[in-house]
């Protein structure tokens, strides 16, 4: 690993759905190491695509994605930690089984830290994944995602589905359990919530990212902060 | 990791299936016991009668209930592990697709295997006892002459008389059929699965499609690839095919279904990793 080089490269990536929908159009982006980057969009601009394609969750149409220089795969799986939208936890698995299971396959995992957080969040370790709610399952997604000591964590709309005192607890578990040497990209259109803790900022429209640029410098170009900035820049 | 992976899946397949090898077990013991009582000829009526028939179905559901059951967990769990929410588990692990899917098929094999002799086992203990209390031949009897059938089906002149080839190597091309039939029937569900994916929409839908339509395409081209083989038996004497017709014949077989096994594994393999669409 080239520590000097960025975590990710994407250059001239494409996603065309169904033949026609067009997702992300030649997109050239860069991601560099120990960075927490916002990527900011209105719905349907392409940010969960783009997601998935650093996953390897979706093939691109076209262009490339390098990860540490090399395409998507078990070498970059390694070293990626993500945060799905949804909640993907088998049902039939009890919380304890499935922090075994990430310990099993990811070399970087600490169970130490997972069943901190569980304690911290009063979640039983032997409660059946299927019987805990929603914002519970994703709490331990959440918890499982920061157990990790990856190299870039990706993070698709943590706290979309959450109430305010858990949209702080979430930012401060992100806070707390990263290693300064990684990068956080972190996806979201609720700006306000996370300006402070943001380096760097990607406006994405169109599948395309029309602005990449450190969050302190777009406030001080625009005069305003960067929520404000972007409500100006999608205003419908 | 593909160790990782076989003993996650195993433990993961497994409850459905022990569930109907259980029942199974409970029937097959029920039966047992009925026969060793004597149970339905100590005041035979017509509902006693009626009774021991719904048993008797009862056990031959739990018979088809454990082979349909492995069958159905075998495509359930590719599908919901690999095409739905838990698909984002799946593919986000540090392990290559092949590892995954190889996994699964070994798995799903192995419990296809299981299941197999449990039913073997439990007819054959039925049919012990059933020898044993129900017909004038006894329990000693039947074994002494099953294993003399067994002998028999061993038994090197009889087979050599009417086998042109080595009697090993025609029980070895035997086990090499069955196990390349086993895969075959796996890999062929996933293969289905994965062609489904392909389809904009009702993907489910798509994959029934493809699971009869090449069901069709296979059938055809095994009538085709066998009626030969039908005519050499239909209209001579299996001496007059001769030890190297047996040998191609068996050899055609298994090149045919490895082929087609390595062809879907490989076609699965390629529409996970490169047409991997999750929504």
């Amino acid at each position: 690993m080239d520590i000097s080089k960025p975590i990710v490269e994407i250059q001239g990536l494409t996603k065309i759905y169904n033949g026609s929908k067009l997702a992300v159009n030649q997109m050239n982006l860069i991601i560099p190491r120990g960075r927490i980057i916002g990527l900011l969009g209105p719905n349907g601009s392409g940010k969960t695509t783009l997601i998935k394609m650093i996953n390897g969750l979706l093939v691109p149409s076209g262009g490339k994605v390098l990860i540490n220089g090399e395409p998507p795969g078990p070498s970059s799986k390694a070293v990626i930690s993500y945060l799905p939208e949804r909640t993907y936890l088998p049902a039939g698995m009890k919380v304890k089984d499935i922090i075994t299971f990430f310990a099993q396959f990811y070399a970087d995992f600490s169970i130490e830290r997972a069943y901190n957080m569980l304690q911290i969040l009063a979640i039983p370790p032997a409660a059946q994944l299927k019987t805990l709610s929603k914002g519970t399952k994703e709490k331990i997604q959440l918890i499982l995602v920061m157990s990790r000591q990856a190299q870039l964590y990706i993070l698709d709309e943590p706290i979309a589905g959450v109430d305010p005192a858990a949209r702080d607890y979430i930012l401060h578990t992100i806070m707390a359990n990263y290693d300064h040497q990684s990068s956080i990209l972190l996806s979201t259109h609720l700006i306000s919530d996370i300006e402070s803790i943001l380096d760097e900022v990607i406006f994405i429209r169109y599948g395309q990212a029309i602005m990449h640029a450190p969050a302190e410098a777009v406030r001080r170009a625009h005069g305003k902060s960067v929520d404000a900035y972007f409500r100006e820049v999608f205003a419908c | 990791m593909l160790k990782k992976l076989f003993k996650q899946e195993w433990k993961s397949f497994s409850l459905a299936p022990t569930i109907t090898m259980i029942l199974l077990a409970v029937f097959t013991v029920i039966l047992m016991t009925t026969f060793m009582t004597e149970f339905w000829d100590q005041s035979p009526n017509i509902f006693m009668e009626m009774f021991a028939g719904l048993v008797i179905l009862a056990y031959i559901f739990c018979i088809a209930a454990v082979s349909f059951c492995v069958t159905l967990c075998t495509a359930v769990r590719f599908y919901k592990n690999f095409f739905t929410d838990e698909g984002y588990l799946m593919f986000t692990l540090p392990v290559k697709t092949s590892d995954l899917l190889l996994s699964k098929t070994f798995v799903a094999a192995l419990w296809r295997f299981i299941s197999i002799i449990c039913i073997c086992l439990s007819i054959f203990g039925i049919a012990c006892v059933a020898a044993a209390y129900l017909s004038d031949i006894g329990i000693v009897q039947f074994f002494q002459e099953f294993f003399d059938l067994f002998r028999s089906a061993f038994d090197m002149e009889w087979l050599r008389d009417s086998l042109p080839i080595p009697v090993s190597l025609f029980f070895i091309w035997l086990v090499l059929t069955g196990i390349l039939s086993l895969f075959f029937d796996i890999l062929y569900i996933y293969t289905c699965i994965c062609l489904g994916q392909l389809f904009k929409k009702h993907k489910i839908g798509g994959a029934i499609l493809c699971y009869f339509g090449l069901r069709f395409i296979f059938r055809i081209f095994r009538q085709i690839l066998t009626a030969p083989l039908s005519n050499a038996f239909l209209y001579y004497d299996t001496d007059k095919i001769g030890a190297g017709n047996w040998i191609l014949i068996m050899f055609t077989t298994l090149l045919v279904l490895g082929g087609l096994c390595t062809g879907m594994y490989y076609l699965c393999n390629y529409l996970m990793s490169r047409k991997l669409n999750l929504e």
